[in-house]
């Protein structure tokens, strides 16, 4: 259960960082697992870790590297787990997108699990050391696979 | 599709998330588990139902010794496996691993669970042959290899389109990770 003195902070930062959580659900949301299911169980993991985060990081790093391994490991046993909160209609797709972005959301589900993070951590501007601490890779091997996603991206759009 | 013309309009995207405090509470407060931790409530429920599992079936096949330590040698076996996949599950730690990390092990509990079920359909057969073997042994020649043959094929045939479905929803994207990561 929420305590009162934790859950205002926690309310607090979850309202602020809502569009970083809506960006990385909606590049891993499938027929599978609807963008409102990952959506909470990225507030979930959130609030699980909220208790244990001392500022080491940038709050928005400490949040990108939770919600991208809740939508990486993300794995149901059963088919009909449903979370209890239904936030489907709260979750709207922007309307105004330009169509680089839709076709952007078209190809992103060509490509694997680690190079969607890229994708989307090289898209908010993170620096290359940022993306690096978050996923795992070196700085020089997010340097060769973004060059190779821009390739990827740019061939499949011309297809 | 220049990924560095698409920046700025990507951060021009206005997303607008309006699900309210309350709401966010209620996610919180209302038995919030998360699929992680259904998924570990899952395994130590299937390990919990291999101790009355052990007991029932061992004394059921009380009057065959050969049966009686197979079933349970098995059943032990599977806690074992049991145990260990709880084990590398929990130490699974979404806070302080890399999306690298945390996408290897996942990968890893996916294999774990293909090899399961491969194994338990294997043992499956198994265990209706020695049943089969059991029962029938004296019976004629024709009965008792016709039975061994059937039962081969059935196994060999439904592993085979398990692993080929399997493999082609699932491994495949997990040796494509493998490929690019390891």
């Amino acid at each position: 259960m929420v305590q009162p003195d934790a859950d205002k902070e926690f309310l607090d930062m979850v309202t602020s960082n809502e569009g970083i959580i809506f960006k990385v659900a909606s590049f891993y949301a499938n027929t599978e697992n609807p963008i409102s299911d990952l959506y909470q169980e990225i507030v979930l993991n959130l609030w699980k870790g909220f208790a244990s985060f001392r500022g080491e990081s940038k709050q928005s790093t400490w949040i990108y590297r939770i919600a991208l391994n809740t939508c990486v490991s993300f794995y149901r046993r059963k088919k009909n787990d449903v979370f209890f909160v239904d936030i489907t209609s709260d979750i709207v797709a922007p309307s105004d997108v330009s169509n680089n972005i839709k076709e952007l959301y078209k190809l992103i589900d060509k490509l694997g699990k680690i190079e969607r993070a890229l994708v989307l951590l090289y898209l908010d501007e993170k620096t290359y050391k940022e993306i690096s601490e978050i996923t795992g890779l070196t700085v020089t091997n997010v340097a060769t696979k973004l060059n190779r996603i821009k390739n990827k991206l740019k061939k499949m759009s011309n297809q | 599709m220049d990924l560095d013309d698409l920046k700025k309009d990507w951060q021009q995207t206005d997303v607008k998330v309006s699900i309210g405090e309350d709401k966010i509470k209620r996610m919180l407060g209302n038995k919030g588990q998360s699929a992680y931790e259904k998924l570990l409530k899952y395994e130590k429920l299937e390990l919990a139902l291999l101790i009355p599992a052990l007991f029932v079936g061992t004394l059921f096949w009380l009057d065959s010794r050969c049966l009686s330590i197979f079933y349970s040698a098995s059943v032990i076996a599977g806690g074992i496996w049991q145990w260990r996949k709880i084990k590398f599950l929990k130490k699974t730690d979404f806070l302080i691993m890399n999306i690298l990390e945390v996408t290897e092990r996942m990968n890893k509990y996916r294999t774990m669970l293909f090899s399961e079920i491969i194994a338990g359909i294997v043992w499956t057969f198994a265990f209706a042959g020695l049943i089969c073997y059991i029962s029938y042994h004296d019976r004629s020649w024709f009965v008792f290899w016709g039975g061994f043959v059937f039962i081969s094929f059935f196994t060999f045939t439904t592993c085979f389109f398990i692993y080929k479905y399997l493999y082609y929803n699932n491994l495949k994207e997990i040796e494509q990770f493998e490929r690019d990561n390891i």
